[in-house]
């Protein structure tokens, strides 16, 4: 479905990514790995198209991608969860979560999706009229899961969802995903949290300085030598 | 160190210093006194560079200091027969006390840096009814300064020859101080506020005391100025120096020839002043605006051509080309 | 001091004040989503009150019919201030900010190229007609027409921003620009609305201070201010807090007009201001 085929990128002439190929097929549950600084959030950002590549191609359901604004790959059905969940704080929750339908193709199914996200997350329900700013990190990382659900994804890219949540809530989000996946959505898990990603995830890359260093399934990855010694601190 | 390519430099400044000086001394009288008020801008827009420029703090009350520097020492020299010398003084002591009240009360918080310009945009609106509105500094009239012989006892000149050697070492000292503060810790530190402020907060910098002092140093510099630039013109017009236009106008030239550079506020005002002038005469009188329309017109176009002012454009031109013939030359600049 | 005129006065400066108001949320608007302010929104506030001029010599239409053909076109103005001088500064505040000087330049004299110097007024059926409350009040018709139409024009504003996809695009470019574009919001054409927005403002604006100012192109300056004022006295972008604002600027003027006479008199709402922000620096409306 989203296949990267020898990305670059980078900025003021410095590359942050080179020769990156990647692919996420259809019901796919794929995690990319890396450390700070690795090019994670410059890799998501040239998905969203916030960040051109300056060289290679972004191919979706057979477009390319390249050079099409953020606005409208949001409504070809890649959402984001962007890094530290960036929800628009002196909003209500509500207000978020319909923000995030806001593309003219997905307003008309905002009621319904609406309801399916107070179900997966009841949290948010109960805090609709809230400001988003007030939030606890946790429920802030719901309300920007929901926020990107209603946008209705058929391919969800999450950026490290994980950072800096209590390991309960991780857990609840990482539930949330799971069902996410079974009913048939793609996922694209950026994260630094192999132990956390690993265990959902079916495969993965890991990423550093800017190329893949490794790819496969989850179960190669957490074998590797590596992997083990660089990220698992085993 | 003294690098070949400083020695140029420096040569290079000392020869035009000559050759403008020279040149001065040998135009017809119409062109010398564009040249004069070329030289009171440059001096007005290097002054107001130190806050607005080297601070980053874009003030746009700084007509009421120019104001300052033309009228109190016109009213204390008519009304009180007080010394020209003296009375710019004490309009600069003046303008300078003016100019840190205005700024604590703006700076006092860090309110960035389009708030500044605001509130001392309210501070020149302020400043213009207040002048117009008091009699002791000539009201909405203002004076007229009647000129003798030379006398330089009483800051009085006949010609403008005389104007243009006043003028001329007005603004080298100016600029002599605008280089010195670029190149002082102050300089170093202003810059870094301009930057980023928090970053300048973290390594210990000042930033209440380091803004204040440079308004003060540059509202003082404006202010005697402002006096030069009353005693050429005879007549002291409220409506030409406590006008917020003349501000405007300033801070326009400093934008064109490069806000922040030592040189920009010099190469912008050189160049405009005279090229406003030369608009007048040919098309003021053929239908009034049209010089002043076409002046905001290439205003806009040079800001969108080169935001960063003629200076650095030229810089980053110069560099792009010498760039092109030297590729293979691996040197690394100074 | 005479206290029997104080209820019309402070009338008065409400009714003035709205539009000062109005010409702040001009501003606002811009400011909200691209973080940049053109000093030159008060010269359109003359070229606005020139069309209606043009309008009315022209075509013999009234201030308030012309409002029709002035509101789309400084719309168009405004739209066209973001497209060619906002975008490809990139919203830098400080290059928008001097280019804005430029544009001073630009308007005002062009204005003066057309309709010379001289002080123009335009009179509209309105214009003489007065209302009265009890005794003591007598307001003029067409203040009480604008400071009717900025109310209205405050409710349109609350219920767009609170209730519409559209006014929470707006408030999303404002909070987080890179979220509403990952959303899915066009984040260029949204600031293309909402500056062609601030032209209508400004259309408005010029077409109810119309029929009680005199017309000169170097009046420009003077109704930047009265909305700059506002501006910051709300902190930016609280819209309705710009109105008040302005509000309060209007009382500032016509109390220091009818009760100080001189320069202090002239100048109050520029006291007024200084001392707000002497002692509330980050505006009115933020709780330091």
């Amino acid at each position: 479905m989203l296949e990267l085929q020898s990305v670059h990128a980078g900025y003021d002439g410095i590359e942050v990514l080179s020769n990156v190929s990647l692919s996420v097929g259809d019901g796919d549950y794929v995690t990319l790995l890396g450390a700070n600084n690795a090019g994670k959030s410059t890799l998501v950002n040239c998905i969203s198209g916030l960040v051109r590549p300056t060289n290679g191609r972004i191919i979706y359901k057979g477009s390319d991608l390249v050079g099409v604004p953020p606005h409208e790959i949001t409504s070809m059905g890649i959402c984001q969860v962007p890094e530290g969940r960036q929800l628009f704080p002196s909003m209500t929750v509500l207000e978020n979560l319909l923000m995030g339908g806001i593309a003219p193709n997905a307003r008309s199914r905002r009621p319904e999706r609406l309801e399916f996200v107070f179900e997966l997350f009841p949290r948010l329900a109960e805090r609709r009229k809230q400001q988003a700013g007030t939030l606890s990190g946790g429920e802030q990382q719901m309300a920007a899961i929901g926020r990107a659900l209603i946008g209705g994804p058929t391919l969800l890219v999450l950026d490290e969802p994980s950072l800096g949540l209590s390991p309960l809530f991780v857990k609840a989000i990482f539930e949330a995903l799971r069902g996410l996946h079974q009913g048939g959505l793609s996922i694209l898990l950026v994260e630094q949290n192999l132990s956390v990603a690993l265990r959902h995830a079916q495969r993965g890359y890991v990423l550093e300085r800017g190329e893949i260093v490794l790819a496969g399934n989850n179960a190669k990855l957490r074998d590797d030598p590596h992997v083990r010694r660089a990220y698992l601190g085993l | 160190m003294m690098t070949e390519h400083n020695v140029m430099r420096v040569m290079g400044v000392a020869a035009t210093i000559v050759a403008v000086g020279v040149a001065g001394w040998f135009l017809p009288d119409y062109y010398l006194g564009i040249a004069v008020k070329a030289l009171i801008y440059i001096g007005l827009a290097v002054a107001w560079n130190l806050i607005g420029g080297f601070a980053g703090q874009l003030s746009l009350g700084h007509s009421v200091f120019i104001a300052i520097g033309a009228l109190l020492p016109s009213a204390l020299l008519l009304k009180e027969g007080v010394n020209f010398w003296a009375g710019m003084a004490i309009a600069a002591i003046v303008s300078a006390l003016l100019g840190a009240v205005i700024s604590w009360i703006a700076f006092r918080f860090r309110l960035g840096h389009l708030y500044f310009a605001l509130i001392t945009l309210a501070f020149a609106e302020l400043g213009w009814f207040v002048i117009i509105g008091t009699e002791y500094l000539g009201g909405a009239s203002g004076f007229f300064l009647a000129s003798g012989p030379m006398n330089l006892a009483r800051f009085e000149f006949a010609t403008t020859q005389q104007y243009f050697v006043v003028a001329f070492m007005a603004v080298l000292a100016a600029i002599g101080l605008s280089a010195w503060i670029f190149h002082s810790k102050l300089g170093y530190y202003l810059r870094a506020i301009r930057n980023n402020e928090d970053a300048a907060q973290a390594i210990g910098i000042n930033l209440l005391a380091c803004k204040v002092v440079v308004m003060v140093i540059s509202a003082a510099l404006s202010s005697v100025i402002g006096s030069i630039y009353a005693r050429f013109s005879g007549f002291v017009d409220p409506n030409l120096f406590a006008s917020p236009l003349i501000i405007i106008e300033i801070v326009l030239f400093t934008a064109i020839g490069g806000i922040g550079t030592v040189w920009g506020p010099v190469v912008g005002a050189g160049l405009l002043v005279p090229l406003g002038e030369v608009l007048r005469g040919h098309l003021g009188n053929a239908l009034p605006g049209l010089h002043l329309a076409i002046y905001g017109f290439l205003i806009v176009i040079v800001i969108l051509v080169m935001p960063g002012g003629i200076t650095r454009g030229v810089a980053s031109i110069r560099k792009a080309l010498q760039g092109l013939f030297t590729k293979s030359r691996s040197d690394v600049p100074a | 001091m005479d206290l029997s005129i104080l209820p019309q006065t402070i009338a008065q400066g409400v009714l003035v004040g709205s539009t000062y108001g109005l010409i702040g949320l001009s501003m606002g608007l811009m400011y909200s989503v691209s973080g940049a302010i053109s000093l030159a929104q008060g010269h359109m506030v003359s070229m606005s009150m020139y069309l209606v001029l043009s309008l009315y010599t022209g075509l013999q239409l009234d201030p308030y019919v012309s409002v029709a053909i002035t509101l789309p076109v400084l719309a168009l103005a405004g739209a066209a201030l973001y497209w060619f001088l906002i975008r490809p500064l990139s919203g830098n505040a400080i290059m928008v900010f001097q280019a804005s000087l430029g544009l001073m330049f630009l308007i005002e004299n062009v204005l003066l190229m057309i309709y010379g110097g001289q002080f123009h007024q335009v009179p509209s059926i309105v214009s003489n007609r007065f209302i009265t409350f009890g005794d003591a009040m007598i307001m003029k018709l067409p203040l009480l027409i604008g400071f009717g139409v900025t109310g209205a024009l405050a409710g349109i504003l609350f219920v767009t921003l609170e209730y519409t996809d559209y006014g929470r695009s707006m408030r999303a470019v404002h909070q987080n620009e890179r979220s509403a574009a990952l959303v899915g919001v066009n984040v260029q054409k949204v600031r293309l609305w909402v500056f062609a927005m601030s032209g209508a403002v400004i259309a408005i604006a010029g077409v109810l201070l119309v029929p009680s100012t005199p017309l000169h192109p170097a009046e420009g300056l003077k109704y930047t201010l009265v909305g700059l004022m506002p501006l910051v006295l709300a902190g930016m972008s609280n819209f309705f807090g710009i109105l008040l604002s302005g509000v309060i600027i209007g009382l500032a003027e016509a109390i220091g007009t009818v009760y100080i006479s001189g320069a202090i008199g002239l100048s109050l709402p520029y006291i007024i201001f200084i001392l707000i922000l002497i002692f509330r620096p980050h505006g009115l409306f933020k709780g330091h």
